[in-house]
């Protein structure tokens, strides 16, 4: 009895030490466990997009308070305007900060990947492809502000391939090139589960859209002219005709024509508010010059100038991150040029055209204006000097895309001019280094082979 | 001798407890891996030279005379 009684009193404080220490789960939260529950992470970040809250994956209006603010479509030389950097270099900080941000929708993406890989039902093949899909989207967009634009892939720097859960790892930046296969990946793992549901957001012809933009990025052009001639003949999705464009562009929040993913449909956004407030910010910096003139001598017969700028040159476009069939089109013109079929990318420019400006005469190859002398971009995307055709084509894409978030990134691409503006009474110049955003400095300085963008110091 | 025994383990077990119950509130704070700061030393903007507030200064008057708010 003796010494029953002495080994239970040795051993009971080992059993009931630091019990709290063992117990990890947080208090109102569920560790998933089921195909439904996994399912669940992924409506979470869908309903994020849905709701506009997201800005990682298709993008927000603060996403496009950045963008359109280090841009030159707005002139902060004519005035700087409310709450928009003023260039690129103001934005290195958040830019950095946001790098963190992408990681943790590809932990989720990652979770439910790793727990519901080979599950039958159908909850559980739309939850693994929107998160095949969703990581793909997030890799996309890290190569356009983490990496700098496509030249030599092998040796450039790309991101961490994160492929599975673990919080331990640190894995660092692999090359460009197996940044961009691993994303396209992603994109083909997603289309291999024939994506349908719209429950789960991500279905067959957006993942496909964001595919030829990452193809489109990566510069090839074979691959991009064959998935935009896939989407454009086959999705279903036409052009909207001149008359229903300003309904479709400015639509508060629902996706209409041509309009194949936007963020934003939730009517009920508990963000309206900040919306609201936000588009006031995009409307106090008036459109430059070098945009209004190509709109021509009669910037009224283009449907976009009328439902783009009011009288005072301040933008009246509905600011939402979306992809439109016109986007494709004009990714499938660029590619078709670059792979020397001048005709085919011509008939799709005025394709575009004719669905744009009212009595829109055809273009032809002899005919096209020559190539602007003082025009900010001034070699293509291989670094050859512009042509008529290409900068027909990068016009319309000025004009179409405009305050989507795209004009950043058509400089990018272009050249990386380096161009300034005036603000407080200094020159701010965007240097070529500045196209490129740095990564999260915390991981640079815990970990010495994680390497920093060119052009970033303490 | 039964009885040092006993006391030697009565001694050891009260000895553990108070180590393994003293362990339990552990720090949750990260550890310090730098002073550092968390951000990078925005550019410096430069003086504009004359030529730079000219083409300015010829870009807004374009605007006020497109717009109207010259009349």
């Amino acid at each position: 009895m003796g010494k029953r009684f002495i080994l239970t009193a040795a051993v009971l404080p080992l059993a009931i030490a630091c019990g709290n220490y063992l117990s990890v789960q947080p208090q109102g939260y569920v560790l998933p466990s089921t195909d439904e529950e996994f399912a669940s992470v992924m409506h979470n970040i869908i309903r994020d997009v849905e709701g506009g809250g997201d800005e990682y994956i298709v993008g927000n209006i603060d996403r496009l308070l950045r963008l359109e603010g280090c841009a030159d479509d707005l002139d902060a030389n004519i005035r700087l305007g409310t709450n928009l950097v003023s260039y690129a270099g103001e934005a290195i900080n958040t830019m950095q900060s946001a790098y963190r941000s992408h990681w943790p929708v590809v932990k989720d993406c990652n979770i439910v990947i790793e727990n519901l890989d080979g599950h039958s039902s159908e909850t559980a093949g739309g939850a693994l492809s929107a998160a095949y899909a969703i990581k793909g989207i997030i890799y996309y967009n890290m190569i356009r502000d983490y990496c700098e634009p496509w030249d030599s892939p092998e040796s450039q720097l790309g991101l961490p391939i994160v492929d599975r859960f673990d919080i331990g790892d640190r894995p660092v930046r692999s090359s460009l090139r197996q940044t961009a296969d691993y994303a396209l990946t992603m994109f083909d793992k997603a289309l291999e589960l024939h994506p349908e549901d719209p429950l789960f957001f991500f279905t067959e012809w957006i993942v496909k859209a964001y595919k030829a933009k990452l193809l489109f990025w990566t510069e090839d052009w074979s691959g991009t002219a064959e998935l935009c001639r896939d989407i454009m003949e086959n999705s279903g999705f036409t052009l909207t005709p001149r008359q229903e464009y300003a309904d479709m562009i400015n639509s508060a929040t629902q996706r209409k024509g041509e309009v194949m993913v936007r963020s934003h449909i939730n009517n009920s956004s508990e963000l309206d508010w900040y919306f609201s407030m936000v588009k006031k910010y995009l409307q106090s910096r008036p459109a430059a010059s070098s945009l209004v003139a190509l709109y021509g001598d009669e910037p009224e017969k283009d449907v976009r100038y009328t439902s783009s700028l009011d009288g005072k040159r301040f933008a009246v476009k509905t600011a939402e991150c979306k992809v439109r069939l016109s986007e494709i089109l004009l990714m499938r013109a660029e590619a078709e040029y670059h792979l020397g079929n001048s005709q085919e990318a011509l008939s799709l420019v005025n394709m575009l055209r004719q669905a744009r400006i009212e009595g829109a005469s055809p273009l032809d190859t002899g005919s096209l204006p020559e190539v602007r002398s003082g025009g900010r971009i001034r070699e293509d995307a291989m670094g050859k000097p512009l042509t008529p055709l290409l900068q027909a084509i990068l016009d319309e894409r000025r004009k179409e895309l405009f305050l989507e978030g795209d004009r950043w990134y058509e400089l990018k691409r272009n050249g990386r001019p380096e161009w300034w503006v005036l603000s407080n009474g200094l020159k701010y110049t965007t240097k070529q280094y500045l196209y490129t955003a740095p990564i999260y400095k915390g991981d640079v300085d815990i970990n010495p082979e994680m390497k920093q963008n060119p052009g970033y110091e303490d | 001798m039964k009885t040092e025994y006993s006391g030697i383990i009565a001694i050891l077990s009260l000895v553990l407890s108070v180590l393994c119950l003293g362990g339990c509130s552990y720090s949750e704070q990260p550890p310090k891996t730098t002073d550092s700061s968390s951000n990078y030393v925005l550019p410096k903007g430069e003086i504009p030279s004359q030529e730079d507030l000219d083409e300015v200064k010829a870009l807004r008057a374009e605007y006020d005379n497109a717009v109207g708010n010259n009349k």
